[in-house]
């Protein structure tokens, strides 16, 4: 009897999987260095950090954002292509 | 409590206690790892111009661009890692009693505290040629008993502190609480 297995064989987009995953822990990790500095830090400079900090992993993480989106996919799998046939190893190709 | 009330209020300060000195580390202790940062900042932008028409020719910019501002990311949160645990570790001198906070990593602290009545001496060294030009050094706080000593490490001027805080011990122990310290 054949199974239909074939449900198992899914395309799916890993880059975009590995992308949400390093977003997730960029924000878990932007959010436990703001609650230790405002949460233990004494004095002011923590606060001013903190706001600083806040700031600058946001503008980080819309240039990450930016920088992901500007990527054509094809124009690299093509361009991985040509160096695999360089090397007279066209793995991709086939 | 969230924020603190006053510039120099902590958690686990009694309410009739009064801050008299509250310090961190030297600012040259953190000034060697920002230079460091300041090189490995410098590393994708030399790279780049290097290599920007070889990318360019195979397609690949936009995937570079894309490597290196993970890079950046990376680099972000190492540098904010870095400054945040400076900012973490410090030492306050209150009327009553001696408290040293020292963060070793996330979720990783500890805080020390001594009576000013049980400490017995206090004690400063200044190593190195740059400690002794930027006048810093560590400072120990002998305790009576089994408890362990304090060590205040990197503390600028650090027996202008000493003094201060046999000072605020002189005081403690004379009972003389007519007047109000000074807070630094």
């Amino acid at each position: 009897m054949n199974l239909p297995l074939n449900f198992l064989i899914v395309n799916m987009n890993y880059i975009a999987i590995l992308m949400w995953f390093f977003g997730a822990v960029y924000i878990g990790y932007v959010f436990i260095t703001l609650y230790h500095l405002t949460r233990f830090g004494v004095g002011q400079s923590p606060k001013v950090f903190s706001v600083v900090f806040f700031v600058g992993s946001i503008f980080f993480l819309i240039l990450l954002l930016v920088a992901y989106i500007s990527i054509d996919f094809n124009i690299i799998s093509d361009s991985i292509n040509e160096i695999f046939k360089k090397f007279n190893m066209d793995l991709l190709s086939k | 409590m969230f924020f603190v009330e006053t510039k120099y209020s902590f958690e686990g300060q009694h309410p009739d206690e009064k801050v008299i000195l509250f310090s961190r580390r030297h600012w040259f202790v953190i000034l060697l790892p920002m230079i460091a940062f300041a090189i490995m900042a410098l590393i994708p932008l030399i790279l780049y111009i290097f290599t920007e028409s070889l990318f360019a020719r195979m397609g690949l910019t936009s995937i570079v661009l894309f490597v290196f501002t993970i890079y950046y990311v990376i680099w972000w949160l190492s540098l904010s890692y870095k400054i945040t645990m400076y900012l973490m570790d410090y030492w306050i001198i209150t009327d009553k009693r001696v408290i040293d906070s020292r963060q070793h990593g996330f979720f990783s602290r500890s805080v020390a505290t001594a009576q000013l009545n049980r400490i017995q001496d206090v004690t400063t060294s200044i190593n190195g040629p740059m400690a002794t030009w930027l006048d810093f050094g560590n400072i120990e706080v002998q305790t009576a008993g089994t408890e362990n000593n304090f060590f205040f490490y990197d503390i600028p001027n650090p027996a202008q502190m000493r003094g201060l805080i046999m000072e605020v011990i002189e005081r403690r122990k004379g009972k003389q609480n007519k007047g109000s310290y000074d807070t630094y």
